[in-house]
């Protein structure tokens, strides 16, 4: 019975099966020149891997781990971790990342006077942080979760009402605006709706609204986790808090 | 950890691996880096695709080693001027400006890679998936789609070839 290069090859690599490795085994017992062959194709083996080792110790250039990364995550403002780090005035990087979310300019805009941010007055700068402008107010106060108030520039959606652990009264809401879909939370203090976050979700291509399960609504899922006392109130529940609100 | 982070995770801690393999079928380094990177963008566009499978870390790994290995092979069919063939006798002779052979200059590691891209592609791509990275026999025919039985021989092939070549770098 002979050996083949085939079945020799198979050996070393541990693919033949138990009868064919015990032939062999037994075969290597007193066939000198098998037990050479093998020896060679071991070293032979061995000496191709040791040539292709000192790639995996190379750094892996920057483009291909960039290729691995989850695309960018959505843009989000902690406007509450924001206003704890802040120095007394508008930093830029808030001010840029404010800009990318809301899709405008925001510029020289300063904290000192309330001022329009996203240039249809939905949402404000205040001295202690943005605000809902009149018009997003109302429509967190008045409209059910669900609903659309449909403006001439923009779309507000209300999505879920809930307390957190100040009992404030808290809504998720998102707004369509300029081909950004932006997602928020606001919740109430006396007359004012106060910007919790805001995160808007870009498709890599632009021309699509970033879906229901993308990074920006788990940001604000994530936020909403860390705010909520006990469950989101239901339709009925809600309706009576935004009339005891008015 | 979403699913997806996941993912993306496994894939980078397979990037050296992919390098070493696309190395192997290109036989140099910018090509390998270009291919490496040609698989990991679309096995990112097909993330959604693999996830139904639902396989671990393994599975991950021959998917992404099958698509790197499918786009070498396509790259190779589309392109009309094929790399050429490198003749090793040629490149071993090869004198420098110094006077000493490019054999002897090189080092091994470049010797024996030098030897591996003159195999036929069919049994460079056995001889990188199972003696460099180690897939079994099966994973190799799987990921080549090709009997096992093709990568038994041709793996047996490459190595009697491999051994004419590497004849002088083995210890006396």
């Amino acid at each position: 019975m002979t050996v083949t290069d085939e079945q020799l090859g198979a050996f070393l690599d541990g693919e033949c099966s138990e009868t064919e490795a015990a032939r062999i085994a037994a075969l290597l017992e007193s066939d000198a020149d098998l037990a050479a062959r093998l020896a060679q194709l071991s070293s032979d083996t061995q000496m191709l891997r040791g040539a292709f080792a000192g790639v995996l110790a190379e750094p892996v250039p920057t483009a291909l781990t960039a290729a691995a990364a989850p695309p960018e995550q959505a843009k989000v403002i902690d406007f509450v971790a924001a206003r704890a780090a802040r120095t007394p005035r508008w930093t830029p990087p808030l001010a840029i990342a404010a800009s990318i979310a809301l899709g405008v300019l925001v510029g020289a805009v300063g904290f000192n006077n309330p001022a329009n941010v996203d240039g249809d007055g939905l949402i404000l700068a205040a001295n202690d942080g943005p605000v809902a402008g009149p018009v997003l107010a109302t429509t967190l106060a008045s409209t059910q979760s669900g609903a659309t108030k449909s403006l001439s520039s923009a779309a507000i959606k209300p999505i879920l009402t809930f307390r957190d652990s100040d009992g404030r009264l808290c809504r998720q809401f998102s707004l369509q605006q300029r081909g950004a879909n932006t997602n928020g939370i606001a919740c109430q203090d006396g007359e004012t709706w106060r910007l919790i976050v805001l995160a808007t979700g870009e498709a890599p291509d632009g021309s699509e609204y970033v879906t229901a399960a993308g990074p920006a609504d788990a940001a604000v899922a994530a936020t909403i986790d860390s705010m909520i006392v006990g469950e989101p109130l239901d339709a009925k529940a809600e309706a009576e808090a935004l009339l005891a609100a008015k | 950890m979403s699913t997806y982070e996941a993912f993306c995770q496994i894939i980078v801690a397979l990037l050296p691996r992919l390098r070493r393999f696309c190395r192997a079928l290109t036989g140099n380094a910018g090509d390998a880096d270009d291919l490496a990177q040609a698989a990991v963008e679309k096995a990112m566009r097909n993330m959604e695709r693999f996830r139904e499978e639902g396989t671990g870390e393994a599975g991950v790994a021959r998917w992404l080693f099958t698509i790197a290995h499918n786009h070498w092979r396509d790259d190779r069919r589309s392109s009309r001027v094929r790399a050429p063939h490198v003749d090793y006798e040629t490149l071993s002779d090869m004198a420098g400006e110094d006077g000493t052979s490019t054999q002897e200059r090189r080092s091994q590691a470049e010797r024996v890679q030098a030897a591996v891209a003159t195999l036929h592609p069919d049994q460079r791509n056995v001889v990188a998936l199972v003696l460099i990275e180690g897939f079994a026999y099966r994973e190799a025919a799987e990921i080549l789609e090709v009997p096992i039985g093709t990568v038994m021989s041709r793996l047996a092939r490459a190595r009697a070839t491999l051994s004419t070549l590497l004849a002088d770098e083995r210890p006396h």
